[in-house]
């Protein structure tokens, strides 16, 4: 490596050090990121901003060193590798919002740490530096570029509404009881939160296993006028971003149960998230098929 | 009619035949390696066919059932490899490895019973079970080639290793993603960061990392990427059954795959 180039990568590693470590002090001061602050309108209009000042950046800045150190292949790895030991974390420690820990653990959030600033933090230099990538990436031998952009442009969009889309996805249970309309539903704190159609409970059916264990069920409910039926893996679309899950009964009544839990759920950003998963997995077959990328010398160090 | 009491024999004849096609490899008797081999596969998909038929569902949801794909793969994975990149010593491994987990199923069968829970009746239990085992056989290849690469320091082997990871990736890549379509219609959500997803991310994640090193650092940085290739496979192995042993687990949705 050149000395202008590990300077360069001495700058690279300063900044990322520095900003993971703002994002610690941030968590012990703040506690975990305010994901509700960023519920619609405010989410579209950050992301907006965003992906705005990334693209005017790329085309008015493009030989800026920051620009460049961003972009770079160098980068990526660095925040892979915090996303990796993210993932660790997460997986090595109980994670749940009750979990009491005032140590410094879980001053660090440690016990939640998807919604803590350290992690959101990690994520959002990822998804700026993949976009930086797909902006700065040649247009090279045909197939590879298509490879290329359907399994970055479709992460990118995953994790867009993911990011972005999470404080707008609500979840309320309710509990219907059989022949009688109900308009509350409960969030997952307890509140009573108004359902915007009335909900009837009208008929239930479970198959069994010749062990007594159930192999299917289903609910017949009236949604407003409407009788929908709502089985195990089949939810039943209430409105465009709102969905019906039935989630429990009375096991012991079967058929006969006198209620059954449905979980209503809103998630207005799902299409943004299919289309993402749809890019990436045509992008995992091509990946499949055309095996590693040969568009590079094998022995050109670029780094 | 097929049952799990017969797995002891049709264990025992697939991983004879596929010794005998590892020592034919050894030998260099290239094609009697690649017959008996398929001979070896041919004889472990008839019992999976069989014990599919009896059960009338597929048999993919406990640990001991995932762990009769994976050998299963393992030999289909080894004999792709041998037949591209004509590894000597690759029949080998993955007759020791698939022969391991043969083992532990007839020492340790678990329950097989026929049913399984309404939430795993799904179109998308299969394919997605199915291509997570088949891509864990395939990188557990590219782990062989980390180690035998670490062990004879030889160079040759990462652009193997990296077809290897490819192809392994793009299969884990599939699986994660019905996974997450899955979860949207069984539960609401695409992805919850359940500990299986969140070591699925890791090992995800730590392959893509693989994959970026060896694109900006060809020549460089080879041992780091021999030790990678290890340490994404432990993950791997984390994923697949290594969280049932971690206290932040307990609470996982797909705890079922223990439960018979």
């Amino acid at each position: 490596m050149h000395q202008g180039e590990e300077s360069q990568s001495f700058k690279l590693e300063g900044f990322l050090m520095a900003f993971v470590a703002l994002m610690i002090v941030l968590q012990i001061l703040l506690g975990n990121f305010p994901l509700s602050f960023v519920a619609f309108p405010v989410n579209v209009a950050i992301a907006m901003l965003w992906v705005a000042a990334i693209v005017i950046l790329h085309r008015e800045m493009n030989d800026n060193p920051w620009i460049r150190l961003l972009s770079s292949g160098r980068c990526s790895l660095i925040l892979l590798t915090l996303f990796v030991t993210g993932c660790l974390l997460i997986g090595l420690f109980v994670q749940s919002p009750d979990y009491r820990d005032d140590g410094f653990i879980g001053q660090l959030g440690l016990h939640s740490f998807t919604t803590s600033w350290i992690f959101v933090g990690i994520l959002f230099l990822l998804m700026t530096n993949l976009l930086l990538v797909i902006l700065r990436h040649p247009a090279g031998m045909k197939r590879h570029r298509i490879r290329f952009l359907l399994n970055h442009v479709g992460l990118w969009i995953v994790l867009l509404a993911s990011f972005f889309g999470s404080a707008d996805t609500q979840k309320v249970r309710v509990m219907a009881l059989r022949d009688q309309p109900t308009m509350e539903s409960f969030d997952i704190g307890g509140k009573i939160k108004p359902l915007e159609i009335p909900i009837t409970f009208k008929t239930f059916k479970v198959d069994y296993f010749d062990n007594g264990m159930p192999s299917y069920y289903e609910a017949t409910l009236l949604l407003g006028k409407e009788m929908k039926r709502v089985e195990i893996n089949h939810p039943c679309r209430m409105t465009w971003d709102t969905d019906l899950y039935l989630v429990n009964y009375d096991m012991e009544k079967g058929d006969e149960t006198p209620y059954c839990v449905l979980e209503v759920v809103t998630q207005p950003w799902r299409y943004v998230t299919m289309l993402g998963i749809v890019m990436m997995a045509c992008g995992a077959v091509l990946l499949f098929i055309y095996g590693r990328d040969k568009t590079k010398k094998d022995d050109a160090d670029v780094g | 009619m097929l049952t799990w009491d017969s797995f002891y024999l049709f264990a025992t004849g697939t991983i004879l035949l596929s010794a005998a096609g590892a020592a034919a490899s050894l030998w260099n008797r290239r094609k009697a390696a690649l017959w008996l081999t398929v001979a070896a596969i041919l004889v472990m998909g008839w019992f999976i066919a069989g014990l599919w038929t009896f059960l009338s569902r597929p048999p993919l949801r406990t640990m001991g059932e995932t762990r009769l794909w994976y050998s299963f793969f393992l030999i289909i994975a080894g004999l792709l490899t041998y037949h591209r990149w004509h590894f000597r010593w690759i029949l080998s491994f993955t007759t020791i490895m698939a022969a391991v987990f043969c083992i532990i199923n007839i020492l340790k069968p678990e329950l097989h019973d026929k049913s399984m829970m309404p939430a795993l009746q799904s179109a998308w239990f299969v394919p997605h079970v199915t291509v997570y085992m088949f891509s864990y056989s395939i990188l557990g290849c590219a782990c062989l080639l980390g180690i035998a690469g670490l062990v004879t320091k030889k160079k040759d082997l990462l652009p193997s290793a990296d077809n290897l990871v490819y192809i392994g990736i793009g299969l884990l890549s599939l699986g994660m993603l019905s996974g997450a379509v899955w979860a949207k219609q069984a539960w609401g959500d695409f992805w919850s960061w359940d500990p299986k997803e969140t070591w699925a991310a890791a090992t995800w994640a730590g392959y893509l990392l693989y994959i970026h090193l060896r694109l900006t650092h060809r020549s460089t940085r080879r041992i780091l990427c021999h030790w990678l290739l290890i340490i994404c496979f432990l993950l791997l192995q984390m994923c697949w059954y290594g969280i049932s042993y971690l206290p932040s687990a307990k609470a996982s949705e797909h705890v079922y795959t223990e439960i018979s």
